[in-house]
């Protein structure tokens, strides 16, 4: 015992000097590691984001070399939510901005635009439609929130079909002679992607 | 023959009881019970974990909407005051209205305590409220705000002509405020967009809601506060040690002490912290004792002090007890030394003097409150009166002491 007690300086460094480190190892475990998603970072960033954050280095320099790395745990846990919708609202607004930027391509010149989404889970299609209302006024669009109106049969009519017919009808029934109508939703339930297309001047043009 | 007909009979007895037991756990009754009970679990683990994620996110939800009114006040929307109505403020998915009435409650705190931005909050219950409008066309159900044919009649019964519609979502380790100002007119259109998202990592700011500063002013005044954080403490302790009795002998008088001292930490996160401290204790008629104590801290429930959670240190430290009285016999050496005779014969009190190693771990409430255990080792008193809790072959704690302190 008496041999140890020299090392205790050093095994309580061990256990309390320890940086944090999210890589599993002796006080993390694989599973908690793999909750991180890592990316490499600079000092300067690091910085900016959390002012003295970092121990200014030597100016002479020192014998250490330096990784950077930011390490962010998702807000939900897998399993915390339900998984297809986990998937698609991580890359939300990415997917969003891709299908905007799109649009604007494929209608460059659309007096005014409207936004539909589909999606088996009803709170999940609002807050599609809800991102692409925001990304298309975002980009100085003139953006109107109504919804169409249509016919109880046209509805039963259209959602018979499967998507790459039904959205083609759809166009003809919405007024879009002067207004473009940006829709994003997805086919199937086990999808983590939106697929997206626009109708206007009643012609139907896929962009994902 | 009857032995063996009574063996006989209580054998099938047995097996009936064994067997009917068996099939009351596999009925369709029971097991459906089984699942129900399972679902009420599963309920139960998920509810727990949305109240967790919504408590964690709630603060950094708040800074968001923080940013998005500061934004607004240095680039209002509107060149003048607008009233306007809170349409609608949806949480991210998976999670519930309590945290969307907290929102709520604190977008209005902010659109109230900053007119710079020029939205005025407006109540219309008849804007939120469902609504079946028949006409030639169809039948429509929706709310007030969403449903055309009512939009005019809110505007013209309430005086509100626009609308703010807020979305939250997590999008992986980011949360993301979507924010739309719609007019209440026909097409619904949208006059204002802003999108703005933070990371799971980055700390709210907790800037004060009236009236809002920039994210960045309010990141140096809280780096100023740290810089200008006191530096010292000064603890007031309360401490009790009970000793333990050595085998065969009387038990030894807990002593009471009373601490005073100073403290100070050494990192900004206050991980590291060291301190001195003076104590006494009396109690008339038995002892009188003065001490010296030091000790060196360090925070273990965290990477740096919460805000919300008290913080617990474990701490080491050694000192000296200097008693007078009967109560210091147990301390005496044995045998007496020479000037311990002197005393008595000369008929003062009996005195002795010890050092002390001390090992334990305290609970503090934001610097103002701590309560702690500590075992403590007393390797000169002598073993005769003074036995041994724990002995750990270099040390031997002879000691449990309780403390409680309060900061100044």
């Amino acid at each position: 015992m008496t041999v140890l007690i020299p090392l205790l300086p050093f095994l309580l460094l061990f256990l309390f000097g320890r940086s944090g480190d999210p890589a599993p190892g002796l006080f993390t475990s694989k599973s908690d590691a793999a909750r991180y998603e890592c990316v490499r970072t600079t000092r300067e960033a690091v910085s900016r984001e959390k002012p003295g954050a970092l121990k200014e280095r030597a100016p002479r320099g020192d014998f250490l070399e330096e990784e950077l790395f930011r390490c962010d745990a998702p807000l939900f846990a897998r399993g915390d939510r339900p998984a297809q919708g986990d998937a698609l609202l991580d890359t939300l607004s990415e997917q969003i901005n891709e299908i905007v930027a799109g649009a604007e391509v494929a209608v460059p010149n659309a007096p005014a635009w409207s936004a539909l989404a589909h999606h088996g889970d009803d709170v999940l299609a609002r807050k599609i439609r809800f991102a692409l209302e925001v990304a298309l006024r975002s980009r100085e669009k003139a953006v109107e929130s109504e919804l169409p109106h249509l016919s109880a049969a046209d509805i039963v009519a259209l959602s018979q079909k499967p998507p790459q017919e039904s959205y083609p009808l759809l166009c003809a029934k919405l007024p879009s002679r002067n207004k473009a109508w940006l829709a994003a939703f997805s086919v199937d339930a086990k999808e983590t992607v939106l697929h997206a297309g626009v109708c206007h001047d009643e012609v139907w043009t896929w962009l994902l | 023959m009857a032995p063996l007909r009574r063996l006989g009979l209580s054998l099938a007895f047995a097996a009936f009881g064994l067997f009917g037991s068996l099939a009351s756990c596999t009925t369709p009754r029971a097991l459906a019970q089984n699942s129900l009970d399972a679902n009420y679990e599963a309920l139960a683990t998920a509810e727990s974990l949305r109240t967790q994620v919504a408590s964690q996110i709630q603060l950094v939800a708040s800074g968001l909407l923080d940013e998005l009114i500061f934004q607004w006040s240095e680039a209002p929307p509107f060149e003048a005051a607008t009233p306007l109505v809170v349409g609608g403020l949806s949480v991210p998915y998976g999670l519930g209205t309590g945290l969307s009435s907290l929102l709520e409650n604190h977008l209005f705190t902010l659109l109230l305590g900053n007119p710079r931005a020029h939205l005025t909050p407006v109540h219309c219950p008849a804007c939120t409220s469902l609504f079946v409008v028949a006409s030639p066309s169809g039948t429509t159900l929706g709310r007030g705000l969403e449903t055309p044919e009512k939009i005019s009649d809110l505007a013209a019964a309430s005086g509100v002509r626009h609308a703010l519609f807020l979305d939250f979502e997590a999008e992986g380790a980011s949360l993301v405020l979507r924010a739309k100002i719609t007019g209440l007119q026909k097409g619904l259109p949208i006059v204002a967009a802003k999108t703005i998202s933070t990371s799971s990592s980055s700390p709210a700011l907790l800037r004060d809601a009236r009236p809002l500063r920039s994210a960045a002013d309010a990141r140096k005044e809280y780096l100023d506060l740290l810089a200008g954080r006191d530096r010292f403490f000064f603890p007031l302790r309360a401490i009790t040690r009970i000793y333990a009795a050595a085998s065969g002998a009387a038990t030894v008088a807990p002593f009471v002490w009373f601490e005073v001292g100073a403290e100070s930490f050494f990192t900004q996160e206050q991980l590291w912290g060291g301190g001195v401290s003076l104590g006494i204790t009396s109690l008339r008629g038995l002892h009188e004792g003065w001490s010296a104590n030091a000790r060196l801290m360090r925070l273990v429930s965290g990477r740096t002090r919460s805000l919300t959670r008290p913080d617990v240190y474990l701490f080491a430290g050694g000192g000296v007890l200097d008693i007078r009285g009967e109560n210091a016999r147990p301390f005496q050496r044995s045998p007496s030394s020479q000037a311990d005779l002197v005393r008595e014969l000369d008929g003062k009190e009996p005195r002795a003097s010890v050092a002390t190693w001390r090992l334990g771990a305290e609970v503090r409430i934001k610097n103002r409150f701590s309560a702690g255990l500590f075992g403590e080792a007393v390797p000169s008193a002598p073993t005769a009166r003074i036995g041994s809790y724990v002995d750990l072959g270099v040390l031997s704690i002879r000691c449990a002491g309780l403390e409680v302190g309060l900061w100044f």
